[in-house]
């Protein structure tokens, strides 16, 4: 049995992630956390960046393989690997107890990137880094991993609320988005410079 | 930066006509509109009250519901659909079976107020999130009278979905293609619900169908062409030589007409795409997205290569 790393989420990822429940509040969404392919022997998980997939019916397959590929050629690209999978549910006081799907879905990333995690989205605690709740697969179960052991790259919360106030999650851009217009990309350049300012 | 009342006007003209849920836009539009210019509205100013109340209870701006609510009740005391409004706000204020008391008694008055009758299946959506079948049950007794409400039978459809019920849910899908059989966005959405049930001979329908919602889309459905790409592939290696073959054609056909797509959004256009306005993506990131483009298709085909 190995022991779980602790997690350190960058703002860009923390900020993007938020940016995603901020611009469908009405809807389930779910996406992928990546880190970087040298750093996978570290001691630590460092989470550098978010993609936001869909807002629509999560639980339809196709497009889903189809982010995947897309995503896995951005990493196979940019040295970095898929270490996450995030789900927030449609109703505000929905419980943070892993769903079905979401098991399934990181059930089948794990297989190619081992230590992948599963995040679940506390509805009622968003926008606060609390609202994360990540699992790990241990002994084959997705267990809750303690809030102590993940950490958040200092000023991601002030970025978020300044980014907030500006509307900034009316211009972030999931899968389902660029589906609909390819000019938009889930990538989110434009995003990723407002947070480096 | 200040938007004159006529282009207000307009832009919330078209936030209703394309029934985007958008509650900062029209309440930053419609606030000013309602509180200053409603003699100038006319009776467009009804419209405009119901649409920037809804949207202010989206976004929590109970100051600018109450105002709304109060012009549209003064002016039609005994309106059902601004009795709707008062349940609404009910809800809003976490009131459900007060809510719900209120919709009753419409539909007491009114037994053929759909409108109403979805206000109810919505709260039973929020009350019984735990247990979606009883909010299934109430929709399909709606669907039995209402039958040709498409939104409806999508939102059965997204209901049984997200149970991961994909056979319910393309009964849904089939009911909507066989009252609107040249619209490309169902053919594409049942197509996807028969590739998420998996095997064989749901994957075949899935491409015919695929096929069908690009036709039908004169090629521009993005998500339809992935996924005739992703369905060809797939079946590849799982049938007989000469259907192998075929496959393997449409597979190509579609891999070229998305690069071909990616090719004149992101290559030819620069900064400015065709209707002027400016591109999201930078230009000096184009290379790199589309090196992973190329990747991702090849990706896909891989898979073709390995089966």
């Amino acid at each position: 049995m190995s022991s779980t790393k602790d997690v350190e989420i960058s703002c860009r990822a923390f900020v993007k992630l938020q940016l995603h429940l901020a611009k469908y509040p009405h809807c389930a969404v779910n996406g992928l956390l990546l880190a970087r392919q040298f750093k996978k022997e570290n001691k630590v998980l460092e989470i550098v960046d978010v993609i936001p997939l869909f807002h629509q019916c999560l639980q339809l397959l196709p497009m889903l393989e189809i982010a995947l590929a897309h995503v896995d050629a951005h990493c196979h690209v940019n040295d970095l690997w898929i270490a996450g999978y995030y789900e927030a549910a449609e109703h505000l006081n929905a419980s943070t107890v892993t769903s079905l799907f979401a098991e399934k879905i990181a059930d089948k990333i794990l297989e190619n990137n081992t230590g992948c995690r599963l995040v679940m989205v506390d509805n009622k605690k968003v926008a606060t880094p609390e609202s994360l709740c990540f699992y790990d697969k241990i002994s084959g179960k997705w267990q809750k991993q303690a809030q102590d052991k993940i950490r958040f790259e200092a000023g991601c919360f002030e970025t978020l609320q300044d980014l907030l106030e500006h509307r900034v999650h009316k211009d972030l851009v999931d899968f389902d988005n660029h589906l609909c217009d390819i000019s938009l990309h889930w990538l989110n350049h434009p995003v990723n410079h407002l947070i480096v300012m | 930066m200040a938007v004159s009342w006529e282009e207000a006007r307009d832009k919330l003209r078209e936030l209703r006509d394309s029934n985007v849920r958008d509650g900062e836009s029209v309440v930053d539009l419609g606030e000013r509109l309602v509180r200053k210019y409603s003699s100038k509205l006319g009776d467009e100013l009804w419209l405009v009250c119901e649409q920037v109340f809804i949207a202010a209870l989206d976004v929590d701006r109970d100051d600018v519901a109450d105002m709304c609510l109060e012009k549209l009740s003064s002016n039609f005391p005994k309106s059902s659909r601004v009795m709707k409004l008062q349940g609404m706000m009910l809800e809003s204020q976490g009131c459900a079976d007060e809510a719900e008391e209120l919709y009753k008694t419409i539909l007491a008055q009114d037994p053929t107020n759909a409108a109403v009758r979805k206000r109810l299946i919505a709260l039973s959506k929020w009350r019984n999130w735990k247990n979606p079948g009883a909010t299934i049950k109430m929709l399909t007794e709606y669907l039995e009278v209402f039958m040709a409400d498409n939104d409806a039978w999508l939102e059965l459809a997204d209901l049984y979905i997200a149970q991961m019920d994909y056979d319910r849910a393309a009964y849904c899908m089939e009911e909507l293609i066989l009252s609107n059989s040249f619209n490309h966005l169902y053919h594409q959405r049942y197509a996807e619900i028969k590739y998420s049930k998996g095997g064989k001979e749901n994957k075949e329908l899935a491409r015919q169908y695929f096929a069908q919602a690009v036709k039908l889309s004169n090629n521009c459905n993005m998500r339809a062409l992935y996924g005739l790409l992703m369905t060809c592939t797939s079946l590849c290696g799982k049938v007989s030589q000469s259907e192998d073959s075929k496959n393997k054609q449409y597979a190509t056909w579609a891999a070229k007409m998305i690069a071909e797509k990616y090719n004149n959004t992101w290559v030819q256009d620069k900064d400015v795409s065709l209707d002027g306005k400016k591109n999201v993506t930078p230009s000096k990131d184009v290379p790199q997205l589309m090196a992973s483009v190329q990747q991702s298709l090849s990706l896909l085909n891989l898979q073709d290569g390995v089966a």
